[in-house]
């Protein structure tokens, strides 16, 4: 897909939106900073929307109790009035620093946001696919193997396999049955267990003779010449089978991983960004990390710990912001929160 | 005084470069399997913390994987959306510590762990 140039200006971009990226706006907003917020994930919570939404999380202050998405709802509400604007579903790709005061944070989406600081609040990374391990599988990427389904125009009238057990695997098999010629879902075992309901939709496709359906197996091999044609299918069994393929989507979750960050020549130890806990500011001005994406002496991977860093934080980024005003602390029990 | 325990539980683990070594789990040990090996230096990224839903702590039992207490539905049906599990893949994270660990050995799974 063609991907439209856009270009945003605001005073932090902050690269994460998870609960310590969103709490972060909040921070910055008691100080008149505005954000915008880049993540990978089409929606906005990290980890806690996308690994545990309806778990319960015990250490919140102030909450005895609260289930990770409810936190999420609550940070969003807690952060409107400082109008965040937001570049989801886009990867942050490229920084450049043209001069001391200024940061271009580019994505994948081709989207430039200009800003006076960047905080870095991307947890374990970027939540990447998952990839099933076929020897040549990186030799068709882009050539008949997706991990997405970003443009489902693109499979019409094709023969499209899908792999995995999860959520998505039997979504997608269930949507892209009325737009390819012909899906084949292979999974693994023999059962579904994640979602009972597209589970039964999918074994009713597959009696109706409207997908098929490959149980008990994987993907082994990929065959083609500029671009995918054939797939082997390697039985549980033990028996082999081949199957004409236009297309493979491999679909077996996310994970994070560091991604381009590792090369802004930021200081790491152990995959984590080094800060100074004064103001959780990296090796390069203008740039802090926080939360699980941090280490320094004695770091914990807290939730409420990243909610700290943030907040100090803010104290630094204002003076980047508005580097002639003076900054003097304030309770919001007093001044309260002044919408933008 | 706590009662001394006398019962050996010798877990066999190959780590991720096939390095083997042979774990004595303390017969105090809490938590679950995936904490122990952590304990002991190994390099256990473990997103979710624990929870059984990110697979970072995944692992083949090599043997005695027929001892081990059954896993739960949510640990199935994570094992189920990752691509590379097998007939005797477990997660570490959801084996809790106990006398059926001896003898067993485990593989390391996975890779990106720091």
């Amino acid at each position: 897909m063609l991907s439209m140039e856009k270009r945003i200006i605001t005073d932090i971009c902050i690269i994460g939106a998870g609960p310590v990226g969103l709490f972060a706006v909040f921070e910055a907003g008691l100080l008149r900073m505005r954000c915008h917020v880049i993540d990978v994930l089409p929606q906005v919570g990290g980890q806690l929307s996308e690994i545990y939404p309806q778990k319960p999380i015990y250490d919140i202050p102030g909450f005895p109790v609260i289930n990770a998405q409810s936190l999420v709802e609550n940070l969003m509400e807690q952060i409107a009035p400082f109008k965040p604007t937001f570049s989801l579903g886009e990867r942050v790709e490229e920084l450049v620093k043209p001069d001391e005061h200024t940061f271009f944070v580019k994505t994948s989406e081709g989207t430039t946001v200009e800003a006076k600081a960047v905080v870095i609040a991307a947890g374990l990374g970027c939540f990447e696919p998952r990839k099933p391990t076929i020897k040549n599988l990186a030799e068709f990427e882009g050539k008949g193997v997706n991990y997405f389904v970003k443009n489902p125009e693109l499979y019409r009238g094709k023969e499209v396999v899908i792999a995995g057990g999860g959520d998505s695997a039997l979504d997608w098999t269930i949507f892209l049955s009325n737009i390819a010629a012909k899906v084949t879902l292979v999974h693994r075992s023999d059962a579904f267990r994640g979602a009972p309901d597209s589970a039964e939709k999918v074994f009713a496709l597959a009696a109706d003779g409207k997908i098929d359906l490959v149980l008990q197996a994987t993907i082994a091999a990929l065959e083609g010449f500029t671009h995918l044609q054939n797939l082997q299918i390697d039985h549980n069994d033990g028996s082999i089978s081949h199957i004409n393929a236009d297309f493979f989507i491999p679909l077996f979750g996310l994970t994070p991983r560091l991604g381009p960050i590792a090369g802004w020549g930021l200081n790491l130890n152990s995959a984590a960004i080094e800060v100074n806990t004064e103001d959780y500011s990296t090796n390069i001005p203008g740039i802090y990390a926080i939360g699980d994406i941090n280490t320094y002496p004695g770091k914990l991977k807290l939730i409420l710990c990243g909610f700290h860093e943030a907040a100090l934080m803010a104290q630094t980024a204002y003076h980047r912001v508005y580097p002639d005003k003076k900054l003097t602390f304030k309770y919001t029990t007093v001044y309260g929160v002044n919408e933008f | 005084m706590a009662l001394m325990n006398f019962d050996e539980r010798k877990l066999k683990v190959k780590d991720r470069n096939g390095d083997v070594m042979v774990l004595d789990v303390p017969a105090d040990a809490e938590y679950n399997v995936m904490e122990v090996l952590k304990t002991f230096g190994y390099k256990m990224r473990a997103t979710c913390g624990g929870m059984g839903l990110c697979a970072d702590c995944h692992c083949e039992i090599l043997e005695g994987m027929a001892r081990l207490p059954s896993p739960t539905e949510q640990e199935m049906e994570t094992l189920d959306e990752i691509p590379d599990a097998n007939s005797k893949s477990r997660l570490s994270c959801q084996i809790k510590p106990g006398d059926y660990l001896n003898g067993v050995y485990l593989h390391l799974m996975g890779s990106d762990h720091h």
